[in-house]
């Protein structure tokens, strides 16, 4: 009776143990970067190629990835896209530094220098500065970058 | 004996549910930029929900944070301009056991404030039903803070929680919004993974005890005269002029004025979700 119960107990255990993992409601993960796909043509050489364009978006739509990919067999031109890596790194940058970038870009919609001064003070712990001057000073530099254009 | 059993068995059936009710919602919370603008911005906020108490936070401070850091350890001067705002302004946790919430600002930087309430949400359930992420979810009417809400719960997640300071119903908020739509939460994802959290955020700052009347009437004097500080430290220092980065004599009393008078300006034209 007594190894009944347990063995009722140890099927009790992993059916919840399983359960766990298994049967819950998560129908769907964090949408945490969205990634834009399209197909482009690209003539190259008098042959069109099709390129895979992906574009990662962050927060607020912002661009955090992007990737560039020749769909086929012939690499003729994934070669001359890379044999020219200064110039991918500089588009990089230009992607990447554009207002609508998640790094580079400026503001978010909601920009006040209100918050802004908050974030810079808080950032540098101006009040905590041992004088009133110090103080001052800080909090100052803080207005100056935020509330000036 | 056979009491014990039962008492037993059922003490395992309910440690293995609450166990199982750790996970986070992801909502998308869009609000119109200002009071009376049609531009609406929306930026990630989380519910975390833990056994006995859940967290509900922006992804701004985090990414802030994160920004920061990334540029210091760069050697990169930090552009305070273009880091991420709390659209919220703040945080919450909830202890759905106790009915209370404890209600954390996120906007004046260095001193924030704490404050506990009990909010008395009175909810009308009503026939309306439509679907969210493949669950089935009904209507439900409030009103809070001086405005009217419309939430739709989902019976399937028995949990009784939900976006901000909003709990009460026999299903986890999926969505809600006010009825001008000022202020709107839109679940988009659950996950069991917690990959954003805002604790230790929370446990690093010094946060100000006080009452919520009390933060309302404080807050109410800051929006007033947000630079009376600066004003009070500039009399008492004598500091009346400073360089700038370029090396330029800047007035530090027109500065002030300056700035309080576009703080004010912005103040005016918030949107804020309490009323």
């Amino acid at each position: 009776m007594k190894k009944q119960f347990f063995l009722f107990l140890a099927l009790l255990a992993f059916s919840f143990h399983y359960c766990n993992d298994n049967n819950l409601f998560y129908k769907n993960d964090l949408k945490e970067v969205k990634i834009n796909t399209v197909v482009i043509k690209k003539r190259f050489n008098n042959k069109i190629y099709d390129l895979k364009v992906s574009v990662g978006e962050s927060f607020l739509g912002k661009v955090s990835s992007f990737s560039v990919e020749v769909l086929g067999n012939d690499t003729t031109l994934e070669k001359v896209l890379l044999a020219n890596k200064e110039n991918i790194k500089n588009n990089i940058v230009a992607i990447t530094s554009m207002k609508s970038s998640a790094k580079g870009g400026k503001g978010n919609g909601m920009f006040t220098v209100g918050n802004c001064t908050s974030n810079c003070t808080s950032k540098w712990h101006c009040s905590d500065k041992p004088t009133e001057s110090g103080a001052l000073l800080c909090a100052l530099d803080c207005v100056l970058e935020c509330s000036r254009a | 004996m056979r009491k014990n059993i039962i008492l037993f068995l059922l003490f395992v059936c309910f440690s293995f549910s609450v166990t199982a009710q750790s996970f986070v919602v992801q909502y998308a919370y869009s609000k119109h930029v200002m009071k009376d603008s049609t531009k609406i911005v929306s930026q990630n906020t989380f519910l975390n929900i833990d056994e006995n108490q859940s967290t509900f936070f922006s992804e701004a401070p985090y990414l802030a944070d994160s920004i920061m850091t990334s540029d210091e350890k760069l050697g990169k001067k930090i552009n305070f301009k273009t880091l991420p705002n709390n659209f919220l302004s703040c945080h919450i946790r909830k202890k759905l056991s106790s009915k209370g919430i404890i209600y954390y600002s996120d906007e004046f930087g260095e001193h924030e404030y704490k404050y506990s309430e009990e909010p008395k949400l009175s909810w009308k359930i009503g026939k309306e039903s439509k679907e969210i992420m493949g669950f089935k979810v009904y209507l439900a009417k409030t009103r809070y803070a001086g405005r009217n809400y419309e939430a739709y719960f989902a019976p399937e997640i028995p949990i009784q929680d939900g976006p901000y300071k909003f709990f009460g119903l026999p299903g986890l908020i999926l969505e809600i919004f006010d009825e001008k739509k000022d202020h709107h939460f839109l679940a988009v994802g659950i996950s069991h993974e917690k990959r954003i959290s805002i604790d230790a955020l929370i446990a690093q700052k010094k946060y100000i005890e006080t009452t919520k009347t009390k933060f309302v009437e404080m807050r109410k004097n800051h929006i007033e005269a947000p630079m009376k500080r600066m004003f009070e430290l500039m009399n008492s220092t004598q500091i009346y002029e400073k360089k700038d980065a370029n090396g330029n004599v800047v007035d530090v009393r027109k500065l002030l004025n300056e700035t309080q008078r576009k703080m004010i300006e912005e103040y005016k034209k918030e949107n804020k979700i309490e009323l």
